[in-house]
């Protein structure tokens, strides 16, 4: 039986409130930011949360907006996103472009640091809606859409490295290796909605007007610092810490497709090779014998095996096996090779070849072709790994291709024996099916 | 602008004066009964009539002052903070409706669809409460009497609970509706200044397709889209997308400002084709889109000079001359010539036979009667693409009317819902209690808006057709019991008779009671502002209204006649 006043009991009530206070501030008291950023104070919640990183801001930029929502909706924010993906792929299936947006807005601000919503996302508006398009420009505003969609995912997640490795592969490999990379890379630096951005690149996704390709270097290599304290779950390790050497062959690549050649292109693939052997080579990689690295002479394996105690050729095998998974040594005997003043001019001399060929001018195009495949034929005796690889032997196989039109369909004669690089044209046969949709598209015949 | 639904004024009539018809007939019967039962027949029928003619003598000046009653009483339960809600909703609505969206084709339908439904969303509840809560309150408090002994007519309550609370959610209405056209207008200025918000005006045909060999179809080739309501024609063949237009004459042609500042007579062509490419061919331009204009009378075929590029999920509006000049190889015995066109003159038929034939009943060409038809023809004259095109993919563009036109009539479809709602609410109001009646219209409501309308619909109208598998409850029954599949006949005999008998009184009670719930999505005019478009008076605003109407005067009668037999002392 309660025998106290109605005064009483508010007193006690009072004094009850009073002393819960101690233990509530001890818990509960919420951390503030000091000047640099840091969180500073706090209760042991907070503390807590800072030691195993669980708070909001530990993760990225908080959105005040979604943690409203995520307030507004209590306990509801699972229907609510389960509805919104329903409406997201109605939109999409409908093609409301604008309802898809919405929808997908809607739900990363109600689940902003689940990852694979902005994976899927990002890539489905870069691929599947910008191709959904007719018109060249806006499926580029897509494809850009796709990347500020990741990039707004990376700001909200700052240590996932998943979101900077998908950024960098819209810029880089959506932008670059597309039917309609010609137009795409133009526009990375000059933006084809010249009223907003007034002839330069979107200032949001390129504010230095990079080359698509080492804004994707950036990217990538982003992704590999964050690598570093994350694990990622796109592609085997070895691969994925080699994707910012491979954006700069890839850039090298891309300027030789675009006919550029001479200096610049030797520099580009220089920094390609430097890039994969220096950076990519020497990167520490764990396997069962300890840490190895790809750019490894036998001075160096005897070290490592010295170190873990094992044989040399347990260092070598494993050391090997890594190296398959990138095609390392390929890609290091390529960067050289086309570092060499010598490949870079045998290219350029076949490209303006074709280029002849294209204006009809037969007798250029032989000529300006020999003489370039007579340039590769040397490179070939100096670079073994060279002409070992499909993209140079289809290269290689194209440009004789050409060789064979003006001869053989044009001249009505044959394809003399002393052509350079006449025997590998005869061992390869079999990669004439391959090329001969590359021949016609360039070639125009 | 996918969905049209076409609205038949003669035939809403037909189905409404049937279904009040059943209702009075049951009515009459259940008062019939409760006469006999209490041997009091003609002192029943007698009191029933009394209160009916009450019904026809109506004083204005009563329902007024009860009106401005019902306004104050509303307004003294603080039924205006709806407006901070309101004001709230709007101080942060930008922060979950920008995003980093520059597109003003993606971005203004967002803003309209946020407004309208935001006004909609809140003005529901408060009508709902209002209007269930007022009468059941009256009676509990008891303040009813003093008014039911004043001489007041029953009916009188009724309307003017009705009128006033339509005045308080008329009024908050046009005061949130009037801000948030003003927040359109800034939010749309700040993001692109030149843009100029319109409400089109748009005239549709009727779309049939011919093949790549000639033959008539009733839809183009599927490519393969799980979205089927756009079909596709191919790419320099003979097929096309053929769009009937009726009541085209001068007022189709609208002025239009040419780059050098010349105010010309246009025909304006708006249309939202999809293009399907089977290769990238030449990437720089989009695919092509041909139009060819027919007189389905004379059989005379125009090529339209300027083919043009699509532009895919945007506006592609294309002007077209009252005259046309087009070369024609065949002219002047195989010379080839150019030739001029009028296309009111020699486009434009004036009454024509247009034939509709039907690819399933090659003997059975279907043939109307139209006046001042024309019909475009639409196809791609690049080789091996295809052009998508869908109902209202194509349309011919009359003089713009201002945006206001067109948002203020889908505000005018809002206020209709709230207006019924009220109705609805007074009228339960006066023979349940208050959370029975709310609770009775929030059921009204889900089960007449979205999936379940569509759902009832189907029902109704596969039931009605004879193509429900199955049968009604008996038969079900009879099905579960047996064993039977859904789709097996049964052996003809008098048993058989009787339970189908029996279902078709179940169903027709189910189809008259389908009718009487109410349908709300008439209401949603919002997406005609949203897309742009003006809403149209047929088939957009006046189902609106008839709905309205529909319920509006049986609500009239039932409120009136409960408030008279209900016996008013009871809690």
């Amino acid at each position: 039986m309660n025998t106290l006043t109605p005064t009483q009991r508010k007193w006690v009530y009072l004094a009850a409130i009073v002393v819960l206070l101690f233990p509530v501030i001890y818990l509960g008291r919420p951390a503030s930011l000091d000047d640099a950023g840091a969180t500073v104070g706090g209760g042991k919640l907070a503390d807590l949360r800072k030691d195993y990183d669980l708070g909001e801001t530990s993760l990225g930029d908080v959105d005040p907006s979604s943690s409203t929502m995520n307030l507004v909706l209590l306990g509801f924010r699972g229907i609510a996103a389960s509805q919104l993906w329903v409406d997201a792929i109605d939109g999409a299936q409908t093609k409301d472009w604008g309802k898809l947006k919405d929808a997908v807005q809607s739900i990363i601000m109600l689940q902003p640091h689940y990852v694979k919503v902005w994976r899927f996302q990002g890539w489905n508006l870069a691929y599947n809606v910008s191709s959904a398009w007719d018109n060249v420009d806006d499926r580029y505003y897509w494809v850009k859409d796709g990347a500020k969609f990741l990039k707004q995912g990376q700001s909200r997640n700052e240590r996932v490295p998943d979101l900077a490795h998908d950024t960098g592969n819209v810029i880089g490999q959506k932008i670059g290796r597309a039917d309609e990379w010609r137009f795409y890379r133009n526009f990375f630096k000059a933006d084809p909605d010249t009223d907003t951005y007034g002839g330069g690149p979107d200032t949001e996704l390129n504010p230095d007007g990079l080359d698509n390709y080492l804004a994707a270097r950036e990217e990538h290599l982003h992704a590999n610092e964050l690598e570093l304290n994350m694990v990622q779950h796109v592609m085997a390790r070895s691969i994925f810490r080699s994707l910012p050497a491979r954006a700069l062959i890839e850039y090298a690549n891309a300027i030789n497709r675009e006919g550029v050649f001479g200096d610049v292109s030797a520099e580009a693939w220089a920094d390609a090779f430097e890039a994969w052997t220096g950076e990519y080579g020497s990167e520490p990689m764990l396997t069962e014998v300890g840490e190895v690295y790809l750019e490894a002479f036998d001075d160096d394996i005897s070290a490592i095996a010295k170190d873990a105690g094992t044989s040399e050729e347990a260092v070598r095998y494993r050391i090997n096996r890594l190296q398959n998974m990138t095609n390392y040594r390929f890609w290091r005997e390529r960067c050289r090779a086309e570092a060499d003043t010598l490949v870079s001019e045998g290219r350029s001399e076949i490209y303006d070849g074709k280029q002849a060929f294209r204006n009809g001018d037969t007798e250029t195009a032989k000529d300006r072709i020999i003489s370039g495949l007579e340039k590769f034929e040397v490179a070939r005796q100096k670079y073994e790994l060279f002409a070992q690889q499909d993209l140079v032997q289809e290269d290689i196989m194209v440009a004789i291709r050409y060789l064979q039109v003006i001869y053989v369909d044009l001249e009505g004669g044959e394809l003399p024996e002393d052509t350079p690089l006449f025997d590998f044209w005869q061992q390869n046969q079999y990669l004439l099916d391959v090329i001969e949709a590359q021949f016609r598209a360039e070639s125009r015949y | 602008m996918t969905e049209l639904r076409e609205f038949d004024p003669a035939l809403a009539v037909l189905v409404w004066a049937a279904v009040v018809a059943v209702l009075t007939l049951l009515g009459a019967g259940v008062v019939t009964l409760a006469g006999l039962l209490t041997g009091k027949l003609s002192l029943t029928y007698g009191r029933l009539g009394t209160s009916i003619g009450e019904l026809f003598a109506f004083s204005p000046a009563r329902v007024w002052a009860l009106a401005v009653l019902t306004w104050r009483e509303a307004v003294r339960r603080r039924v205006l903070l709806v407006f901070v809600v309101f004001a709230v909703l709007f101080m942060f609505g930008s922060w979950f409706l920008n995003g980093v969206e520059t597109r003003t084709d993606l971005l203004v339908p967002r803003f309209v669809q946020f407004v309208l439904k935001t006004i909609g969303y809140l003005l529901f509840p408060v009508s709902l409460l209002l209007a269930c809560w007022g009468l059941p309150e009256d009676i509990r408090r008891r303040s009813l009497h003093t008014v039911v002994t004043k001489p007041v007519r029953r009916g009188e309550v009724v309307v003017g609970r009705i009128l006033g609370y339509a005045g308080v959610m008329t009024f908050a209405l046009l005061i949130m509706a009037t801000i948030g056209y003003g927040w359109i207008d800034r939010s749309v200025k700040q993001i692109d200044p030149d843009a100029r918000l319109v409400s089109r005006v748009p005239v549709f045909g009727d779309l049939r397709f011919r093949g790549s060999r000639g033959e008539p179809m009733n839809q183009g080739i599927n490519v393969g889209d799980i979205w089927t309501y756009r079909s596709y024609v191919t790419g320099q063949t003979q097929a096309r997308a053929i769009f009937t237009f009726e009541g085209l004459g001068e007022n189709a042609f609208s002025t239009v400002r040419t780059a050098e500042g010349e105010e010309v007579k246009r025909l304006i062509l708006e249309s939202s084709f999809e293009a399907f490419r089977t290769l990238k061919g030449d990437m720089t331009r989009g695919t092509l889109v041909q139009y060819t204009f027919v007189n389905p009378k004379t059989g005379l075929r125009v090529d339209d000079p300027d083919p043009f590029p699509i532009e895919e999920f945007q506006k592609n509006v294309h002007f077209v001359p009252r005259e046309l000049t087009v070369y024609e190889p065949d002219a002047d015995g195989g010379e080839g010539a150019y030739k001029t066109y009028d296309i009111l003159e020699d486009l434009i038929a004036d009454e024509a036979d247009v034939a509709f034939p039907d690819p399933f009943a090659p003997d059975a060409v279907k043939t109307v009667k139209m006046r001042n038809v024309m019909q475009i023809e639409v196809g791609t004259p690049d080789r091996s693409q295809y052009l998508g095109v869908g109902q209202a993919d194509l349309f011919v563009r009359l003089a713009d009317r201002s945006f206001a036109s067109g948002y203020f009539k889908a505000v005018a479809g809002i206020w209709l819902m709230n207006l019924l709602v009220i109705t609805l609410g007074v009228t339960a109001g006066s023979f349940v209690k208050g959370p029975v009646a709310t609770v009775l219209l929030l059921s009204l409501f889900l089960v007449g808006l979205g999936r379940t309308r569509e759902f009832l619909d189907e029902l109704v109208t596969t039931f009605a057709s004879g193509s429900w598998d199955g049968g009604g409850p008996v038969e079900s029954i009879v099905r579960l019991i047996q064993h039977m599949n859904p789709i097996t006949d049964f052996d003809p005999g008098p048993g058989v008779t009787l339970m189908k008998a029996v279902d078709s009184v179940f169903m027709g009670g189910l189809v008259a009671v389908s009718r009487v719930i109410p349908d709300f999505t008439p209401f949603a005019l919002g997406r005609f502002p949203a897309e742009g478009f003006d809403v149209p008076f047929v088939d957009g605003l006046l189902p609106a209204i008839a709905t309205v109407l529909a319920f509006l005067i049986p609500c009239l009668v039932v409120g009136h006649l409960a408030l008279r037999f209900r016996e008013l002392e009871a809690k």
